[in-house]
């Protein structure tokens, strides 16, 4: 379970008063929880991916993943339990090397550090990896990642994200930048992933088709407080057009 | 024939000074300027080695240490002090002078009639060339290993490397360490080659590396099948022997320096004007499609 406990994050700036974009954000996420955060601009849901990953400090508060705290882990610690998948497809994954060489970096996280042979896995083991993506990563194992199509890129760097079996999984807007088919099938194959895995995975979009249609569990943050936390049924039951003329304006 | 070997054997030793910056300007992406500094300082360590009476050997491993030691100081200022690695490198480049200076005691030491690598039987050339095999085979196996890949990832998207839970810090410092260590030990060999070591024997180390990787880059641009250790092996042969050409050609030695940034201006130039042809025929005829449909 990854419970945030009172969470605040202020962002101190030169013309006074601080710009507090967290303030007392409290959430408990179930093991194997697929929760679609939502929101407008400057609401606090990516400093919130920040600080669960470790990128940036908080004000205050806690992040426990069960029953031990992140608080005072550093960065590369937390990214051996906690993967993420970020907006720019070519920043999870490693532009000068093979899909082969890229998902074997993934599959040897932890124990990298070492003077064993780095591609020892075979190509019918990678190929069954990649199996699951309609994108047809398969064919392309030998190619140097930056020949590859930003849909294709961000479908490795979610494979390989999810490859090593994390504790968490944080999807940062992960198909903004692909276009409306491309950014569907990403989905279809997210939660493939997240399902079969059973991770517990946090997504932050603005496309609001997706965050309905996928996972189990729907937040809306505004000025760093939840003000929707819809489960399983209640989730089921909205509809853009409830949130949009509930909610409007927040979005 | 003796100057061709004269010049292929200087090649040989310089490619391992072409190894070393490989690994900081290609690999980690960073101009690690301390390069200058480690390669007399390879030299420095040998002549007062020899001079104190150690063998060869050990004096050559000594100058590895002393490289090894100078990538971690440039690592540690450029990753824990934070001072960006261009500083990094100039501030441990202005140390190493003062350093081997004194390491040396004087600015030239001769090893003329001193026993070193190459006053056995031998020809220079095959010393030279195992020597250069051994490092570049390692070097091979090495970047094949989790580490080697970690330390290429790291060059390429440090972020991804930070999300495989590795301190992309520690990795610059490693590679760092390699990269003087490869350097310091081609100054090492240099000085026993050449007869002598000299305190400004540094100088343009970084440049000349540069040029040897652009130019085997360039010329065997479509060698898929070379390593990239032995294209850059053959770019510095390639270099020196230019180099021992344009000399030919009535240039003076003191203008090498200046050759040397022509040639990596030429070809990086070059290769920009090619690639913008290629471009502009491109849009050419996306313009004539576009007329057409």
């Amino acid at each position: 379970m990854l419970r945030i406990h009172r969470l605040t994050k202020c962002f101190p700036n030169p013309y006074g008063e601080s710009n507090k974009v967290l303030s007392n954000l409290s959430l408990e996420i179930k093991k194997g929880e697929f929760v679609s955060i939502i929101g407008s601009n400057g609401t606090g849901k990516s400093t919130l991916l920040n600080i669960i990953s470790g990128l940036i400090k908080e004000s205050d508060g806690e992040i426990i993943l069960d029953n031990t705290s992140l608080t005072d882990l550093p960065e590369h610690s937390r990214t051996r339990i906690i993967s993420r998948v970020f907006q720019n497809p070519s920043a999870g994954v490693c532009p000068s090397m093979t899909v082969r060489e890229n998902i074997s970096l993934a599959l040897n996280k932890g124990k990298l550090l070492n003077l064993k042979k780095c591609l020892r896995h075979d190509t019918k083991e990678l190929e069954e990896l990649l199996g699951c993506i309609s994108l047809d990563l398969k064919k392309h194992i030998d190619i140097e990642v930056k020949y590859l199509s930003g849909g294709q890129r961000q479908a490795l760097a979610l494979v390989m994200a999810s490859v090593s079996n994390p504790q968490v999984l944080l999807l940062d807007e992960h198909t903004a930048a692909l276009d409306p088919k491309t950014s569907s099938e990403i989905m279809e194959l997210t939660n493939h992933i997240v399902k079969e895995k059973n991770i517990t995975t946090l997504m932050v979009t603005h496309n609001l088709k997706h965050a309905l249609a996928y996972g189990n569990r729907l937040i809306m943050l505004h000025k760093g407080e939840v003000v929707l936390d819809a489960r399983e049924d209640e989730k089921k039951s909205l509809t853009i057009e409830t949130i949009l003329e509930k909610f409007e304006y927040e979005i | 024939m003796d100057v061709l070997m004269s010049v292929g054997t200087q090649g040989l030793i310089l490619g391992l000074m072409g190894l070393g910056v490989y690994i900081s300007y290609k690999i980690l992406n960073c101009a690690d300027m301390s390069a200058d500094g480690s390669f007399a300082l390879g030299g420095a360590i040998i002549a007062a080695s020899l001079k104190s009476g150690l063998s060869p050997a050990v004096g050559s491993l000594l100058a590895v240490a002393a490289g090894i030691a100078a990538g971690l100081l440039t690592g540690i200022l450029h990753v824990k002090v934070k001072i960006t690695d261009l500083l990094s490198g100039i501030l441990v480049m202005g140390i190493l002078y003062s350093l081997n200076l004194r390491i040396m005691g004087r600015a030239n030491i001769p090893l003329f009639d001193t026993n070193h690598l190459f006053s056995y039987q031998l020809s220079p050339i095959i010393i030279a060339l195992m020597l250069v095999a051994v490092c570049k085979v390692s070097l091979d196996l090495f970047l094949k290993t989790g580490l080697g890949y970690t330390l290429k990832a790291v060059g390429d998207n440090p972020q991804m490397v930070s999300s495989l839970g590795i301190k992309v810090g520690s990795i610059k410092i490693l590679g760092l360490m390699l990269s003087n260590a490869l350097i310091s030990l081609s100054g090492s060999i240099m000085a026993q080659y050449q007869g002598f070591s000299d305190a400004s024997m540094g100088i343009g180390t970084l440049v000349l590396g540069i040029a040897s990787i652009i130019i085997g880059q360039t010329l065997l641009k479509k060698a898929r099948f070379l390593k990239k250790t032995s294209i850059i092996l053959v770019g510095t042969i390639i270099y020196q022997f230019t180099i021992y050409i344009a000399m030919n050609l009535g240039m003076a030695a003191t203008d090498l320096k200046m050759v040397t940034s022509v040639v990596i201006i030429l070809f990086l130039g070059l290769g920009r004007i090619k690639t913008n042809g290629k471009i502009s025929v491109f849009s050419m005829r996306r313009i004539l499609y576009a007329k057409n449909s």
